[in-house]
């Protein structure tokens, strides 16, 4: 037990910040996400022995974490319905907001913004968007991992990650125009 | 590659998920293109400040009590689990009682107890003792074959009687007069359900089943025809007596 306990501390200590900051970001507030660490580490703890020395240890507690997210959601069935993600509802709206994209000076958007516009913008992304951004940014997991840790394919992963990215993209341009800065003209 | 090619791949571009060829191409691109290198240092920014916000500080002593949790309900557990008694031996017993219990209640013939005709004949046969007997040739033309009447020396045949079950029309009780006023009755009853009695085994090695109740007192044996032939006694006889006439009617 106490090798166990030493081994586990040594894998998981330099991980603690980046999975606290996940938790948080998943639940968003710090008591939730103590707990969602917690339960994490436990199973972490207790599937020790089901993890491969010399593997990518980080890519597994993050799957770990991301699962005891995924069944508490389940449980607490507050998990949103599923959408139609990958469908372009509106073709129009999706050209205008391209062309807005390209007018967007994004130097000014990036530079102006502040951490709680970044933390808010990536708290209103739903969770389908949410997780694979938070495990790549985050947990520095690569596109298959992430694929893993979602029990989802490939291209999904990669499709989400796109979009998640342009939501925050454009949330935080909306935060710089409710700003009143001038986020349209050529980038610098 | 163009932009539009480049703007294809800058998010694989970015995570470093690229196969080498198309990396290469991506970054002599974004050497040659200003504005596509502006997008990409724009991204990275915006990955770092993504990464930033989401790196938040555990304290040092949620860390350490964190850990110091997960370690002591791992722990308890085990000891909970380390305290209860294992369960195998207890599923062990109960699968042995239940085998013994199906051993006990096979043997026991569990059919008799549920509505046993050989007791309910023996008991027939007892009641019909106190009648007349009627003439062997009368019972073999009612039943319409041979009575069988195995002989016992120094005896004669003084009638029989038939008892009546459901499947099985008629078994005949034949009786035996003896020289000193002595009667026994012979029958041979269907199915062979030892129950009725306790077993016995006499000297000679040969198994015999004993009936003695306030309703019922006979001597049987299980025939080789799977029957169970009985002897009763219409008068107050000794149980030596009993067997010897038994042992003749059984043969050698």
């Amino acid at each position: 037990m106490s090798d166990r306990k030493q081994e586990f501390e040594a894998l998981v200590e330099p991980h603690l910040d980046a999975l606290f900051g996940y938790c948080l970001r998943l639940t968003r507030n710090r008591a939730d996400a103590e707990d969602l660490l917690q339960e994490g580490l436990y199973k972490s703890f207790r599937g020790l022995a089901g993890f491969e020395r010399g593997t990518h240890f980080k890519a597994w507690v993050f799957r770990i974490v991301t699962n005891a997210w995924i069944s508490h959601q389940r449980r607490e069935q507050r998990r949103p319905q599923p959408q139609d993600l990958d469908a372009v509802a509106d073709v129009e709206t999706a050209v205008q907001q391209e062309v807005y994209d390209a007018e967007t000076n994004w130097g000014v958007v990036y530079q102006e913004v502040v951490d709680d516009e970044v933390k808010r913008a990536l708290d209103e992304l739903p969770d389908e968007f949410r997780l694979p951004l938070l495990l790549s940014s985050l947990g520095d997991l690569r596109y298959k991992e992430v694929a893993a840790a979602l029990d989802l394919p490939l291209g999904t992963v990669m499709s989400r990650l796109f979009r998640a990215r342009q939501k925050l993209r454009r949330a935080l341009r909306d935060y710089a125009v409710e700003r009143g800065l001038e986020t349209t003209g050529v980038s610098k | 590659m163009n932009c539009a090619d480049f703007r294809d791949l800058l998010n694989p571009f970015l995570d470093s998920e690229l196969e080498v060829e198309q990396n290469v191409a991506c970054l002599k691109h974004v050497e040659l293109c200003p504005t596509c290198a502006e997008r990409v240092s724009q991204e990275r920014h915006l990955h770092e400040r993504i990464v930033s916000v989401g790196r938040e500080p555990l304290a040092a002593a949620a860390r350490v009590g964190l850990l110091g949790e997960v370690f002591a309900r791992v722990e308890a557990e085990d000891a909970v689990r380390g305290g209860r008694l294992p369960r195998w031996p207890l599923a062990l017993a109960a699968a042995l009682l239940l085998s013994l219990g199906g051993v006990w209640f096979v043997r026991s013939d569990p059919l008799c107890w549920w509505g046993c005709s050989t007791h309910a004949l023996l008991l027939q046969a007892q009641s019909r003792l106190q009648e007349e007997p009627q003439s062997l040739a009368e019972i073999e033309q009612l039943i319409h074959r041979s009575v069988d009447c195995p002989p016992l020396v120094g005896s004669e045949v003084r009638g029989c009687q038939t008892l009546l079950s459901e499947g099985c029309p008629c078994h005949p009780l034949v009786r035996y007069s003896l020289p000193n006023n002595d009667e026994i009755c012979y029958v041979a009853l269907p199915g062979g359900h030892q129950h009725v009695g306790k077993e016995r085994q006499l000297p000679d090695g040969r198994r015999y089943v004993v009936g003695r109740s306030p309703e019922l007192r006979f001597v049987g044996w299980k025939r080789d025809d799977g029957t169970l032939a009985v002897c009763m006694p219409t008068c107050n006889m000794p149980d030596e007596k009993l067997f010897v006439l038994a042992a003749a009617l059984r043969g050698p």
